[in-house]
């Protein structure tokens, strides 16, 4: 990650730990987004995915006094969105925190009914729809085993270096190298039988 | 692969994580290496794909709170007892005390200072007698001084103890109160669901019951309609 940021960090870490709350304001602002992108693509749905992200912003809050160095803020963060995360993914049928979002509620501030969240709900599909490729990914992606698609999900879309993807999986770098490369076998695998080629790929722009 | 070049370097290359002197060996390598080539090709399918995976960007405006908003403002809108994270100081001097107390009263501890000897004793037992605590032993002043250091220490880490117990169970008193606040959500969702059920069912009823009813009434008048015909 650019050094800018680290040191954006490392501040406002050191500026709430002074007693700043406003820095951690920026902090969770700062951070969330990242967070869901992430979580999305991990557990393929967005209300899990908003979940989750709340989850982790209050173990950060709850727990930031005990991190020693802030410069592991990132890889910190990370691997507490990782492991509330599986843990999901884990107890499919756990208690669920309702989500904390505006878009819970209608323009009057009543709660979403279920027949509208359907409606809802169906919307989104047809979005995902949009793109049959985009839905192929998904279901290919889903196929391959966890530790191998967490580390795809954070060097494809989150771009870290398998250095940093190491240190959030606290395991050695060379492990991460062969695990990306055998998810990335496994899609092929999948996607060659299901016709998906470099001129479907590549033409579909 | 039957080439010797560990998947580790490759998977290095992929990504442009190779620098300098091994990118450019590895530059060479590949000049002659048709096997690692083909690999490289290979692994762009499935790279190429997951790019096609976009992320609902309409979705995305705010996961948790906007820029203006206070983290902790958030919380505590849907969760009021979020205040329980944050013990007062007052408070956990309340509790220490308290334990203290405790402490004090269940081990019994008795100071006596005897004027004619110039000793004092140290009386404890775990269960009070009836009368007055007998001394056990008498003892000198640097002993007295030692255990009382002890004690002191006993005190206070049990006080530590209670204390961070108390933090575990305010934490799992707020996760509770989540589970508790989420579980009356989903129940009124689900009633809500079986009301609009039932008002589907009361305004199909009749529909379907005048539906009959013109069914029978068109039956008869075909059946008029032929028996005039016929005649």
């Amino acid at each position: 990650m650019e050094t800018d940021k680290v040191i954006e960090d490392r501040t406002l870490i050191e500026g709430y730990l002074e007693g700043d709350t406003n820095s951690f304001n920026r902090l969770a602002w700062k951070w969330q987004d990242k967070l869901y992108r992430f979580s999305y693509r991990y557990l393929m749905n967005e209300d899990d995915a908003k979940e989750a992200v709340q989850m982790a912003l209050i173990k950060v809050y709850k727990n930031l006094k005990k991190l020693n160095d802030p410069d592991r803020f990132s890889s910190w963060i990370f691997q507490i969105q990782v492991n509330i995360c599986k843990d999901m993914l884990k107890h499919p049928n756990r208690k669920r925190f309702v989500s904390i979002n505006r878009e819970q509620n209608n323009e009057d501030g009543r709660p979403i009914s279920n027949m509208e969240r359907f409606a809802d709900e169906q919307d989104l599909d047809h979005d995902a729809h949009r793109s049959n490729i985009e839905q192929i990914v998904k279901n290919t992606l889903s196929q391959i085993p966890e530790e191998q698609r967490v580390v795809i999900i954070m060097k494809e879309y989150q771009g870290l270096k398998f250095k940093e993807i190491a240190e959030i999986l606290e395991c050695p770098i060379n492990t991460v190298k062969s695990r990306m490369y055998y998810g990335l076998q496994q899609m092929h695998k999948i996607l060659t039988k299901l016709n998906i080629s470099r001129e479907v790929l590549f033409n579909e722009m | 692969m039957k080439c010797n070049i560990p998947i580790e370097k490759l998977m290095d290359y992929f990504y442009g994580e190779l620098e300098n002197e091994e990118l450019r060996d590895f530059e060479n390598h590949l000049k002659t290496c048709a096997e690692c080539k083909e690999e490289l090709e290979r692994l762009e399918i499935p790279s190429k794909a997951l790019q096609k995976w976009e992320m609902p960007e309409s979705r995305m405006n705010v996961v948790f709170m906007t820029e203006k908003e206070s983290f902790l403002d958030r919380i505590k809108q849907y969760v009021p007892s979020f205040e329980w994270l944050r013990v007062k100081p007052v408070m956990k001097f309340g509790y220490g005390l308290a334990a203290i107390f405790l402490i004090l009263s269940v081990t019994n501890f008795q100071f006596s200072y005897n004027s004619e000897t110039g000793d004092f004793t140290l009386a404890t037992s775990l269960f009070s007698s009836s009368g007055d605590a007998q001394p056990v032993e008498q003892i000198s002043n640097d002993v007295l001084t030692q255990q009382i250091l002890e004690s002191q220490n006993r005190v206070l880490d049990m006080v530590t103890q209670v204390l961070s117990e108390r933090e575990q169970n305010q934490n799992e008193e707020f996760t509770n109160a989540l589970y508790e606040w989420a579980k009356n959500i989903e129940n009124e969702r689900a009633k809500e669901l079986q009301d609009f059920g039932q008002q589907v069912i009361s305004v199909i009823d009749p529909l379907a019951q005048d539906l009959n009813k013109t069914k029978q009434n068109v039956n008869e008048l075909i059946k008029t309609a032929d028996l005039k015909k016929q005649q």
